[in-house]
């Protein structure tokens, strides 16, 4: 199996692969030499520089590893090339098994609005709005106009929270239009733009789909991801904390209706908007891989999503049926990123001087670094994923503040003490959020340094700098009386000729 | 000895006395003596207890740097002998240094040796991790060097822009 992916994804599929007596073949750029992923595989190939335009991206140097390393399949991970309909073309031409959906079920959701016309052909509910890029920004005030204000206007392209802009009022149409036409056309090389109503408040709630080759599609219930900063996901759990069991089996069906509309193989996640009476909901997109957050269905529902992705590959029917399919307890995911929330989440690469992961029973770490190596500043500054599991929804949520606790980082800022905070939130803990929840307000007061810590570090800072100082003093320097100063400055001189 | 040690905008004094047998007397900022145990237990961790209260702690120095994580919060400051702070580092020119956090590439330098600049006004942008980071000017004052070229990569801690105090 070729992984074309790095990171904690890489290293999740490696495992996966070995549980099932599948060698892994890696890859890697120049920044990723000792990665994880790489340490783990059966064999690694260099694809490149850094930046993943000459690494991760390079079609053509994946296929030529697949190809000379005897690979029969190739899993893409998410991100990177995981959802390029034309690169999945390549692999199955290559005589491959692409682990994902095929080529046309990537496009037929990969336009955003011609996956609205598929879906709304296929019975899915969507967000009201158009489902053509349109022509100006008349057209897009006037349907605004029709639909009413908010709205939103988003890259056809678009994806992972870029690409798209809230409009107000209509006077504020023309600016907003012209800077959402430009980010799509930098940010995906496209400038479709459309419209959608702004749903207010609503939560993010998806649904896990599993299909077979042989027509047959079961969803795996639902993960609530509304928590996000930037449009961005931070926290996921798994049941949605305001989810009926009939709105579930509602939208679970939809979930299944639209996986089956384009003939879906393997897994997928069809994202819905929960809109604030907990009942309506809207279809958003299909994302036609694995997730990010994958890990908390896995934990409620006890499927492991990769090896079902390679069951199914592998030309599998699948052996369970819905009814099978049960929530158990409660699963929470921290999305561990390599940033500093005091610094307004400012990204934090840099050397790992201590690394130790958190565990215990129903603890999981899915991450891709180690104790001394380097977070490389090209990609996502996500390091780690903490995946904990409880009897129900407060246990999770204890299992997770204990085990953010035991995590060591030491050399780069994390997202831990933002985690930390949330947990500590009263709305959050009863389960009252949406999309809105991370606000500058909420930063504002929640993003306070802890002045007790902040006084244990620099005590033990001081003591630590003693002790190097000490020892890094030649014995015959180690006077003390009056030549002190004379010493520190010698010391000084020296410290800066080695600078 | 004598510490200064940074954290965020504030500095402290903090007095390190080592105790025959073991163990340390700290002041902080003139405060009360405590008496403190403490070594390390590992690479970057350290065992601390403080007037017997025990803490585990990740701290890593690096130079006049550290790194140090606690109950999630993760505290990253200065630590330097407090005659050389009061010689080199607490002149007129560090207050206009504006250093970079983390390593990243220079994007974009809107400004020119020599140009008026004021606080809060963009200096240097570093992309790091595909977001933009904007360096501001921590003073009002007067462009005097800059080494920091667009296009460059930079390592964290690297003085992008020196601003004069006018």
């Amino acid at each position: 199996m070729l992984v074309a992916n790095r990171g904690e994804i890489a290293a999740r599929v490696i495992r996966g692969c070995h549980e099932r007596g599948i060698q892994a073949v890696a890859v890697y750029s120049e920044a990723d030499k000792d990665a994880l992923h790489v340490r783990m595989a059966d064999q690694a190939f260099l694809l490149g520089p850094a930046a993943s335009s000459e690494s991760y991206l390079r079609a053509d140097k994946l296929l030529e590893v697949a190809a000379k390393s005897g690979c029969d399949a190739v899993h893409p991970g998410y991100g990177f090339l995981s959802e390029n309909a034309k690169f999945a073309a390549q692999v199955i031409e290559a005589g491959l098994v692409w682990i994902g959906p095929p080529p046309s079920a990537i496009d037929a959701m990969g336009s955003k609005t011609g996956a609205r016309q598929r879906m709304t052909a296929a019975g899915v509910p969507c967000v009201p709005g158009t489902i053509e890029a349109l022509a100006d920004e008349h057209v897009a005030a006037q349907i605004a106009a029709d639909i009413g204000y908010p709205i939103m206007l988003k890259a056809a392209a678009g994806g992972g929270g870029k690409g798209m802009r809230r409009v107000d009022r209509a006077e504020d149409m023309a600016d907003a239009w012209l800077a959402t036409r430009s980010e799509a056309k930098k940010s995906f090389a496209d400038d479709a733009v459309y419209v959608e109503k702004l749903v207010e408040r609503p939560r993010h709630v998806e649904i896990q789909v599993l299909a077979d080759g042989h027509g047959n599609v079961v969803h795996l219930c639902e993960r609530d991801c509304s928590v996000q900063r930037r449009n961005q996901k931070v926290i996921e759990e798994s049941p949605c904390p305001v989810l009926s069991p009939d709105t579930r089996a509602a939208m679970g069906a939809v979930a299944v209706r639209a996986a089956a509309a384009v003939n879906y193989v393997g897994a997928g996640t069809c994202e819905f908007l929960l809109a604030e009476d907990n009942r309506s909901f809207y279809f958003l997109e299909m994302n036609t891989r694995l997730q990010v957050e994958h890990p908390i269905t896995e934990m409620v529902t006890g499927i492991d999503l990769v090896h079902a992705q390679l069951r199914v590959a592998a030309g599998e029917r699948l052996w369970f049926c819905q009814e099978d399919v049960v929530q158990r307890g409660h699963a929470v995911e921290c999305r561990i990123y390599a940033e500093d929330m005091a610094a307004n989440f400012r990204p934090s690469p840099g050397p790992l001087r201590g690394y130790r992961e958190p565990a215990g029973p129903w603890v999981r770490v899915d991450s891709g670094v180690v104790e001394g190596m380097d977070v490389p500043r090209y990609y996502d500054p996500m390091v780690a994923k903490l995946i904990c599991w409880g009897a129900d929804r407060d246990a999770a949520l204890e299992r997770t503040r204990r085990a953010l606790k035991d995590y060591l980082v030491v050399g780069i800022p994390t997202s831990i003490p933002f985690f930390l905070a949330i947990l500590d939130d009263p709305d959050f803990r009863a389960g009252h959020y949406s999309t809105a929840f991370i606000r500058p307000e909420w930063l504002e007061a929640h993003v306070r340094p802890d002045h007790d810590a902040e006084e244990i570090a620099l005590i033990a800072a001081a003591i630590a700098k003693f002790e190097s100082d000490k020892k890094s003093l030649p014995a015959d320097d180690a006077v003390t009386d009056g030549s002190t100063w004379k010493r520190s400055l010698r010391w000084s001189e020296r410290a800066r000729g080695v600078r | 000895m004598k510490y200064d040690v940074g954290i965020g905008d504030g500095h402290v004094a903090v007095e390190v006395i080592p105790v025959q047998g073991g163990g340390y007397r700290v002041s902080v900022g003139g405060g009360p003596v405590r008496n403190v145990d403490a070594r390390p237990v590992g690479p970057a961790e350290w065992f601390v207890a403080i007037d017997g209260t025990r803490h585990v702690l990740g701290l890593f120095v690096n130079g006049d740097h550290f790194d140090a994580q606690l109950r999630g919060h993760a505290i990253r400051g200065t630590v330097i002998d407090s005659r050389r702070a009061a010689l080199e580092l607490h002149g007129a020119a560090a207050q206009g240094e504006v250093r970079t956090q983390m390593p990243g590439a220079i994007v974009r330098v809107p400004v020119v040796v020599g140009q008026k600049v004021h606080k809060g006004q963009v200096l240097v942008v570093v992309e790091a991790m595909k977001m933009e980071n904007e360096f501001k000017s921590p003073i009002d004052g007067t462009v005097k060097s800059m080494p920091s070229k667009v296009g460059t990569a930079v390592e964290a801690n690297t003085i992008l822009v020196v601003v004069e105090p006018s």
